[in-house]
């Protein structure tokens, strides 16, 4: 017995010991081996949605898989983030991202920004104001104009994932100084969750989505857009019939000075990854952008193709950072200052 | 219409024996990964929806399908061998299956509960091909309120786990896990709690790795405990008297009229299962505990309960699981929002075979949804045969010595947990939770309703507050809908009835004597 106690103890060890020496090997060309892409977020997002379309072209260009792993949780994806960070800096694991977890340094106790990481901007929807298509019609809301009227008096609900983007433009327009609608803000895990809740109707009335989230629910006639999130109205052309969505600076002229806020998607490695590795990393996305199945596939996410790298990504999402970050901060929903995050003002 | 369509679809995939040997193979692959602890249904899908890029959209469903089908399965059977679910759906099966396994009759308990997961799937299967846009309507009226409701209603099942001594046991272990389920970011406020500063706890404690502690490692270091004479198997350690292991002294009925005995069960667990399935983001999990708990409540030999006779207590919870895998397609097709964790990362495979989901399917591909459906049914088929043949070899598992078996498990478990999300702390979890789930264990606390309380506590927290918010803090809103009226009556009855138990049934929680005193404190009311 005493024996085949310690042949179990000995197992055990072996297993433990050989799997801290695979982590020793030493890297020759990249990629050697299968590549990780971290998501942030849950599945059939519009982060998860790109990351993986985009992850399988490149892995084409690359030779190897690219396996796309869901790591969510923290506040702003932060925990999906950090996961990244704190594996080794050698292009073996990314991170798929969003505009979003640019506020992770305001909102936690992360100090990465920016500056720490290098972008890959693939593309991006734009943000619609929608209402669920019952709440319009008990309520009369079926326009911009009347849903201002109705909304600067009365409250309604709005459903969204608390940070980031969407919830900086929700913010904007229940803000007194901006919109002053007294909006009560809904809560949910993600952009899916709180769709969802909108299109039920209970809980929410309105929602601040991207387009590619909420097409088939406009297209199905359960939402209804009433307002485009910038300062030029936008044409919805998914739908039977074109739809004109007037610019939301239309009721609130206030929020333009900080329009536009762009949702953007792609994926990040951080700055100290080797030189070469970027390199080919630069190379393999750009192949992937310029695949004609891209084109399509941003068409069907209503999206504009940004395919931006290098310095041009960085200085994009630093001014999304600066933006984002400032707004959170002057709406009080900051535990960190971006001042001393050193992040500039916009 | 709809019905020929399903069977349209269903004759394509019976004439591509291609088609068909796929699903086969992934059915059982599915059914051996369910069955490993710590790799899930859930997991293989993710696995396979990777590995299959590059494979023709016919061939990547019947894989995945399969997978989805075999793994829930799956889980039972290492629940039922070894008490540790294979996958968290199995948690419930596992209190009786374990038992049947106990008293040497392992091999029944499996063929019964493959019985049980077949019937079920077929009716979800029906439910998705037949009744998808109303009960995606009907599951769309279900707000903060009623999913707040709902998970209470499932945490108040923990008094009625069966612990060997004290039925508050139960309750506390459910406190555990809620409180468990609370660390992390707070998705309302976007605040952290109970994180005391460390980054890997703001994001919560995964379900997987937390379940896997609990119940695997405390197995391990038990099994490794016992000494004994030469080389101890698990049926050695199992056998309680009565049999040796799996060799049962008699001959054991025949499965399908063990199950078919229990029509009323098996009909309310799979309506359960398909309508927990279908809500967004309950799943298979909450579906088997509910089905155990219901037809614990409506069973008319509740003596039996704990004693490893009791089939409804194995048929219940499987039933319910495998009928939540058609239940869980309805929102995943028609809404885009995945029914549960399995159905999560299959949309993701969706996505990318360019299959949008979502309220447009049946504009953009009407038939997708029959195809789902009959692809599921014939892994249902897959199921069958494929249970059949692992039933023997699987059951053999008892017999290796587990010097031999239990290295391997904590190793497949680690491994498990670390490859679900790839966190180093997962690890850690499994460590730590499993070192606090052998202390509980020696406590005799039951690990279930602790998994059961991490399982719900998110969506009790959430969606409480949520329901606060909404109501801008009036508390008087569960008064004021019917459907929750009539849930919070059921709640409430439970709870009476709950807090009149543990004061008379401390001393021993006889389950004869629980009942008597219910019935007869029922009928004094009455």
């Amino acid at each position: 017995m005493k024996m085949s106690k310690s042949i179990a103890l000995f197992v055990i060890v072996l297993m433990a010991v050989t799997a801290v020496f695979a982590n020793g090997q030493k890297e020759i060309a990249y990629p050697e081996r299968d590549i990780s892409a971290i998501v942030p977020f849950g599945q059939g997002g519009g982060t998860d949605v790109w990351a993986r379309k985009v992850m399988e072209a490149m892995a084409k260009e690359l030779g190897v898989a690219i396996t796309v792993t869901n790591v969510t949780g923290g506040s702003a994806g932060s925990i999906g983030v950090s996961q990244v960070w704190t594996s080794p800096h050698d292009g073996y694991v990314l991170a798929a991202t969003s505009e979003t977890p640019l506020t992770i340094p305001v909102t936690t106790p992360i100090t990465q920004t920016s500056k720490d990481w290098d972008y890959f901007i693939a593309g991006g929807s734009p943000g619609l104001l929608c209402v669920n298509a019952k709440t319009a019609a008990a309520l009369g809301i079926d326009t911009l104009d009347k849903l201002a009227a109705y909304g600067k008096k009365n409250e309604l609900k709005i459903a969204g994932t608390t940070g980031g983007l969407w919830f900086a433009l929700a913010s904007l327009i229940s803000e007194k100084n901006y919109g002053n609608w007294p909006f009560t803000w809904v809560s949910y895990a993600g952009s899916g969750p709180a769709i969802v809740a909108t299109v039920g109707g209970i809980d929410a009335d309105l929602v601040v989505a991207s387009a590619g989230e909420v097409k088939d629910y406009i297209r199905s006639g359960q939402l209804i857009p009433l307002a485009h999130m910038d300062t030029v109205a936008y044409n919805f052309t998914a739908s039977a019939k074109p739809i004109a969505i007037p610019a939301i600076t239309k009721s609130i002229p206030g929020i333009a000075k900080y329009l536009p806020l762009q949702q953007w998607l792609g994926f990040k490695v951080p700055s100290d990854t080797p030189a070469d590795v970027k390199a080919k990393l630069t190379y393999a996305f750009k192949a992937a952008m310029a695949n004609p199945d891209m084109t399509g596939f941003a068409a069907d996410q209503i999206a504009v193709i940004f395919n931006k790298s290098g310095a041009e990504a960085k200085a994009m999402a630093q001014k999304s950072e600066s933006n984002l970050c400032w707004i959170l901060f002057d709406l009080g929903k900051t535990t960190y200052s971006p001042a001393e995050r050193g992040i500039a003002k916009p | 219409m709809e019905m020929l369509y399903l069977i349209e679809e269903f004759v394509k995939i019976l004439m591509n024996p291609a088609v068909l040997l796929i699903l086969f193979a992934a059915t059982a692959l599915g059914t051996i990964i369910g069955a490993l602890p710590g790799l899930t249904a859930t997991m293989g899908i993710a696995l396979l929806t990777g590995l299959t890029y590059k494979v023709p959209v016919a061939y990547t469903f019947a894989i995945l399908m399969g997978i989805y089908v075999g793994g829930i399965y799956g889980g039972s059977i290492s629940a039922i061998l070894l008490n540790i679910p294979g996958t968290a759906s199995a948690a419930a099966t596992a209190i009786e299956g374990n038992l049947f396994a106990k008293r040497g009759k392992a091999a029944l308990a499996i063929k019964v509960t493959r019985s049980a997961s077949i019937i079920g799937t077929l009716i979800g299967v029906l439910a998705l091909a037949l009744i998808a846009p109303q009960l995606s309507r009907i599951a769309l009226q279900f707000s903060a309120v009623e999913y707040f409701l709902l998970a209470v209603f499932g945490v108040l099942m923990c008094g009625s786990i069966v612990t060997s001594d004290l039925t508050i046991k139960g309750w506390i272990g459910g406190l555990l896990g809620l409180a468990i389920s609370f660390i992390g970011y707070d998705v309302i406020s976007g605040a952290p709690r109970f994180d005391f500063g460390n980054i890997n706890l703001s994001g919560g404690i995964s379900l997987i790795p937390a379940m896997i502690g609990f119940y695997a490692v405390p197995e391990v270091i038990k099994a490794l405990s016992i000494a004994r004479a030469g080389p101890p198997t698990i049926s050695d350690v199992n056998a309680v008297g009565k049999g040796n292991g799996i060799v049962a002294k008699e001959k054991d009925p025949n499965s399908w009229l063990v199950t078919f005995k229990h029509i009323p069960v098996i009909i309310r667990s799979a309506l359960i299962g398909v309508g927990i399935g279908a809500l967004p983001g309950v799943g298979e999990d909450v579906a088997a505990w509910i089905g155990y708990d219901n037809a614990k409540k409506s069973s008319k030999h509740k003596e039996k309960w704990g004693t490893g006779e009791c089939y409804e207590a194995i048929i219940a919870p499987e039933v319910s699981n495998n009928a939540a895998i058609g239940g869980a397609t309805i929102p995943l097709l028609t809404l885009a929002v995945p029914g549960s964790p399995p159905a999560a990362v299959l949309l993701g495979a969706f996505m990318i075979h360019n299959i949008r989901p979502g309220p447009m399917i049946m504009v953009d591909s009407p038939r997708f949804i029959f195809y789902i459906a009959a692809l599921i049914l014939a892994a249902v088929i897959a199921l069958w045969v494929v249970g059949m043949l692992l039933a023997k070899p699987m059951s053999s598992i008892l017999k290796i010595p587990s010097v031999y078996l239990m290295p391997i498990i904590a190793v497949l478990s680690i491994v498990g947990a670390y490859a679900l999300n790839l966190k180093r702390f997962d690890i850690l979890v499994v460590v730590a939770f499993g070192i606090i789930g052998y202390i509980l264990d020696k406590m005799k606390y039951s690990a279930a309703p602790i998994v059961l309380g991490i399982i719900l506590g998110t969506m009790i927290d959430e969606n409480f507050r949520r329901a606060l918010i909404v109501n801008k803090g009036d508390p008087t809103f569960f008064f004021t809908n019917s459907w929750i009226s009539v849930m919070f009556v059921l709640i409430i009855t439970v709870v009476i009835l709950k807090q009149l138990l543990p004061e008379r049934l401390a001393a021993k929680a006889n389950l004869k004597s629980l009942y008597a005193f219910l019935s007869s404190s029922l009928k004094k009311k009455g």
